[in-house]
């Protein structure tokens, strides 16, 4: 017997035993209570009108009439105008990196993936359904997300394997299709800066897929591997660390025709914890990462790769963690650790050579809970938009980096945020 | 026969509701007292979820899912009830177990010991997925159902539910070895 099998026989054995005592006293009372209660009409719940079609018959012939006539014609007269304007936006994408403009903000709520307004708190639906989808993650030229899906069958033992399938969609919810097969433990993706590939990890291996179909292809040569990352500009190398007791931090040919290499040559790992959390600079002359020490704290820390040195971000906190650079490479944003688990977000300059300012709300922490926050710039470089809570009570606040308040933006159980970046 | 009381309950038959109360209120409490920890909100809780369901069982479509229907709204009356009181402090009753002392088993239950610490640390809602599956032997679809999530919310809600009982338990044991290494404290 496994100690999964233990755990969940004893889990059952106790939850008999606990609940075994009830002896219930009170259904005179609730009796009581439902005599005096009137029941409700059955046609009171609209969910008894459902599914509608049950009377709704179409007809079989429609006789044209000019007015409909007339209605095909403007419809076709409003598709090449969209056609053309389609056209004509072409053009009009994003670099790849640097400043860009505000989009549509993307999220995840109950298996669904909704876009969301910031000025009104308004959610749109954009893929929904029976399936479990999260994590959607925008193109970084803005016209495609990518998200993942539960194929139905995870496992529900701790520790135990998760398939996953990664899905691909036109910004506005359309077209949507696999660019993966059911894979176990497909984690860490990442576009590539042109939005044409994705990178991503399954047990330990990095493969690279096509976005626009096509088999994926394993990138011999990482090792155990987690956080692939691409390596701006060109994004022709992928970044990663090595996994473990003594990990890394490696780049290697993203079409497989190389050898990985060393991104430093002179820093090694305090643990085989090091190097966590993997967070590369737009301009590619630095990777940031967290540091667990001996007082147990993470620290946040980036390799200048022009020059193999070490960048530390001094905090008057007692930790950092979640390195993340801004869209032009000027800043570094991190969760801030308090005495006593507070967390505040924190920005600095990514050349390490200010001191950290702090943002946004102080959300208290507790010894026995760990605090679950996410963040991502939003495009145009002006804030953060922070979530904080769990899948069920969250709070989704736009932080700017100027230190005016904070503004909820959301609450309910929203996850994984991204934010589409546009032309400017 | 369930399905006749619940289609005459349906019709307004009182009598046909107080025999599936009756026949169900102990499951319910049991299942309310596991979730919440304190009698007397799983007994608001279950109070409140069966004259919910005497009012609205005309709408009940199909008659055939009144059991899990009725884990529904407990469920739901549990967290709705711990929401309420949430800034409350609970009054934990510790239930003693009363087992043989017989050699070999007193690992198991140091186990269980330590399983009633680390479930007592979780949330109601993930209490809820527990009760529903450990307990009450719902298979999943059938949990995400009573529970109105999706299939992948309610298996990722127990997936995290177990590793943070895990967890908790792991840190336990860290601070006592005793336990850890199943003798009793």
């Amino acid at each position: 017997m496994t100690t999964d099998d233990r755990f969940a026989r004893n889990l059952s054995a106790w939850l008999v035993e606990d609940g075994a005592h009830r002896v219930p006293d009170h259904l005179a009372e609730v009796l009581v209570h439902s005599a005096a209660t009137h029941q409700r009409r059955w046609w009171s719940s609209p969910e008894r009108w459902l599914p509608v079609d049950t009377t709704f018959r179409p007809r079989l012939f429609n006789v044209p009439s000019a007015g409909r006539l007339l209605a095909v014609a403007m419809l076709v007269l409003l598709a090449l105008a969209i056609a053309l304007f389609a056209i004509g936006s072409q053009h009009r994408l994003p670099a790849p990196f640097g400043l860009a403009r505000n989009g549509t903000f993307v999220e995840t709520r109950d298996g669904d993936i909704y876009a969301t307004d910031p000025a009104t708190s308004v959610a749109r639906l954009l893929i929904g359904g029976a399936d479990y989808d999260f994590a959607a993650s925008f193109s970084r030229d803005g016209t495609r997300f990518m998200f993942l899906r539960s194929d139905g069958r995870p496992s529900t033992t701790p520790g135990g394997d998760v398939t996953l399938t990664a899905y691909v969609a036109n910004a506005d919810g359309s077209d949507v299709r696999a660019i993966t097969p059911p894979t176990k433990n497909l984690d860490w993706f990442e576009w590539s800066p042109d939005s044409t590939r994705v990178a991503y990890v399954s047990d330990k291996r990095l493969y690279v897929v096509d976005a626009s179909g096509g088999s994926p292809r394993l990138v011999e040569g990482t090792g155990p591997m987690f956080f692939p990352t691409w390596l701006p500009p060109d994004g022709k190398e992928i970044v990663f660390r090595s996994e473990g007791p003594s990990p890394a931090i490696f780049a290697i040919p993203a079409d497989g025709s190389g050898r990985r290499r060393a991104l430093s040559t002179t820093i090694r790992p305090n643990n085989e914890y090091d190097f966590s959390g993997l967070n590369v600079a737009p301009d590619g002359k630095r990777v940031a990462f967290t540091r667990w020490y001996a007082d147990g704290q993470p620290r946040i820390h980036a390799i200048d790769l022009t020059s193999d040195t070490l960048i530390a971000y001094p905090t008057t906190g007692i930790g950092q963690r979640g390195a993340m650079f801004s869209p032009d490479g000027s800043l570094i944003s991190y969760a801030r650790l308090a005495p006593g688990n507070d967390l505040q977000m924190a920005v600095a300059d990514a050349d390490g050579s200010g001191a950290e300012r702090l943002i946004g709300p102080v959300v208290p922490g507790t010894a026995d809970r760990a605090m679950d926050a996410s963040w991502v710039f939003t495009p145009d470089g002006t804030g953060l938009v922070l979530r904080i809570g769990d899948d069920v009570h969250a709070t989704m606040y736009l932080v700017p980096l100027d230190g005016s308040p904070s503004r909820i933006i959301e609450s309910g159980g929203y996850e994984f945020i991204d934010v589409q970046r546009l032309a400017p | 026969m369930q399905r006749d009381l619940v289609e005459r309950a349906r019709q307004g038959d009182h009598d046909a509701f107080a025999e599936l109360a009756g026949a169900a209120i102990s499951r319910l409490d049991s299942a309310a007292w596991l979730i919440l920890r304190d009698s007397e909100q799983a007994k608001d809780a279950v109070q409140n979820a069966l004259v919910r369901a005497w009012r609205d069982l005309p709408t009940l479509r199909d008659p055939d899912r009144f059991d899990a229907w009725l884990h529904r709204l407990v469920v739901r009356a549990c967290i709705d009830e711990a929401r309420r009181l949430r800034r409350h402090r609970v009054d934990v009753e510790l239930t003693e177990i009363h087992a043989p002392a017989v050699a070999g088993v007193e690992s198991a239950i140091a186990d269980r010991d330590q399983i009633e610490r680390g479930f007592l640390r979780l949330e109601p809602e993930q209490r809820a997925v527990i009760v529903l599956h450990h307990y009450l032997d719902l298979p999943m679809p059938m949990v995400a159902a009573t529970l109105g999530i999706p299939l992948g919310t309610a298996k990722s809600r127990l997936h995290y539910a177990l590793a943070r009982m895990r967890t908790v338990l792991d840190a336990d044991a860290q601070i006592r070895p005793d336990l850890a290494e199943g003798r009793p404290s």
